[in-house]
């Protein structure tokens, strides 16, 4: 019961302090819009006279707009109506002229609004354009630049003066034969080129694939005992010439052949 | 003669004090420009009457002269830029629309050569200025400072001392509080005036009063 009476209480003081917490607020918003303490409103004055905090708010704002008010007012010079009148003379003969013309033509069609929107339509192409043309992957190249292109993904490694495109052509047949040129070895890694058979050979080259204008070609390399035979791709330009030397990324497992623990070893040739 | 020439065209009536400067329209049948409201000159002055023109002149002059001076608390350039504003208004008189009053229009037209104004100056006090001081190595700029006891013994200097304070203090709000509460408690605008003026709403610029009032105690508390 002594509770119930208690929470009552402090019911009625915050519903008492939030109704002085508005009438402050309002007497404020009143004070402001007032201009003087003449112009306040009736309910404003009743709570000013009993509270402090907002009569000194009010009576600080009211000096304060009195001694904006006392301000001085500076008046124009007495010759403000003829230097006036000079410059509406000067600016009626420059708009007469070439400058009053593009004046004219400004004022009466030039609009920020439409410029706006002609600038955001520009960026807009602009950004749309640039985009379209940088995310554009099949971009025609030339020659040159597919060549590079491959040459870059198979991160070719210039070697001292290759032999000529007549002794690399069979090169390839001494890869994959015994009686074949076998060319120099550097770091073999986890592929060893062996014997490679005709019916192989065929069929791994069978199908070149078109990589960008160079072709790639699978030369099938059988494992040895016990390990699972292995492919290594040949990177060919378009015209045939075998580049000697290249550094073979990414051995690849052929097909049909059992899967390798790892097969990512270089291959110098 | 060349007084003449910059002239031509326009009634000369320089001569004339105030008080003598022609009220009526020599021109029978019409209102006397004096009892013709702003936009009914600014009508007249469209069609090239330039007498009314004159009116709107002696009407606005000191008003917009002083409002743009409070702004800028540099009078030079206040008076030039009261004349940018009349100019304006001339040279635009045809495309005027009477969508608010012609004092918002002349007002607004008014606080933007202002706003350019301060904020032209601001880029310009960016660049560094040498300073004036002895030791160049404290970096601070000794001023001689009238002395206070002697000042206040005169009370008039007293008050000088006070509207030069209040001045300072207008001065040093930031543009968009120093706009406002110059509008309102010193042009004696109102909020709606303001708003359309500016074009801001009304409880931006109520907000934007309070709080101008508000940095104005605060500096000001001394002469409270």
């Amino acid at each position: 019961m002594i509770t119930a009476t208690s929470a009552t209480s402090d019911t009625v003081i915050n519903n008492e302090r939030r109704e002085h917490i508005m009438n402050c607020r309002e007497t404020r918003a009143a004070v402001d819009a007032a201009s003087s303490h003449n112009n306040m409103m009736s309910g404003a004055e009743q709570h000013l006279a009993s509270c402090p905090d907002c009569r000194q708010y009010s009576a600080g704002t009211f000096q304060l707009i009195a001694l904006l008010a006392a301000q001085p007012r500076v008046e124009a010079p007495a010759d403000f109506d003829f230097r006036l009148k000079a410059r509406i003379a000067r600016a009626r003969d420059e708009r007469r002229g070439w400058a009053g013309a593009i004046h004219g033509f400004w004022l009466r069609w030039f609009s920020w609004k439409e410029a706006a929107a002609t600038l955001a339509m520009l960026a807009f192409v602009t950004v749309t354009a640039t985009l379209y043309l940088t995310r554009r992957g099949d971009t025609p190249r030339s020659d040159v630049q597919s060549t590079a292109a491959v040459a870059q993904r198979v991160e070719v490694k210039p070697t001292p003066a290759p032999p000529s495109i007549e002794t690399r052509e069979p090169a390839i047949v001494g890869l994959s034969g015994p009686e074949g040129h076998r060319p120099p070895r550097g770091n073999a890694g986890s592929v060893r080129p062996s014997v490679v058979t005709e019916r192989m050979m065929t069929r791994t080259t069978a199908a070149p694939v078109e990589i960008g204008g160079a072709q790639e070609i699978l030369i099938y390399q059988p494992g040895r005992s016990g390990q699972p035979g292995l492919s290594r791709s040949v990177i060919l330009p378009r015209h045939g010439q075998v580049m000697w030397g290249a550094q073979l990324v990414g051995v690849q497992q052929a097909a049909g052949t059992r899967p390798a623990s790892s097969h990512s070893a270089v291959e110098t040739f | 003669m060349s007084t003449l020439t910059l002239t031509a065209g326009l009634n000369d009536a320089r001569e004339a004090p105030e008080t003598q400067r022609p009220s009526v329209d020599p021109i029978a049948g019409q209102t006397p420009v004096g009892e013709m409201d702003d936009h009914a000159l600014l009508e007249a002055t469209r069609t090239g009457d330039e007498i009314a023109f004159q009116e709107i002149v002696r009407r606005y002059r000191n008003l917009i002269t002083n409002f743009v001076y409070r702004m800028l608390n540099d009078y030079d350039r206040a008076v030039d830029l009261a004349q940018e504003t009349f100019l304006r208004v001339f040279m635009n008189a045809e495309r005027y629309q009477a969508n608010y009053s012609f004092s918002t229009y002349i007002y607004r037209i008014a606080s933007n050569l202002a706003i350019s104004e301060l904020r032209q100056r601001k880029r310009r006090r960016l660049v560094p200025i040498p300073t004036f001081t002895s030791d160049k190595d404290s970096g601070e700029v000794e001023i001689d400072l009238p002395d206070t006891r002697q000042t206040r013994a005169d009370d008039s200097m007293i008050e000088d001392e006070r509207r030069r304070a209040v001045g300072r203090a207008i001065t040093s709000l930031p543009e968009k509080y120093r706009t406002v509460v110059i509008l309102r408690d010193i042009e004696g605008k109102s909020y709606e005036e303001i708003s359309e003026v500016l074009g801001l709403s009304d409880g931006t610029v109520k907000s934007r009063i309070n709080r101008a009032r508000n940095l104005l105690k605060e500096k000001l508390k001394e002469y409270l």
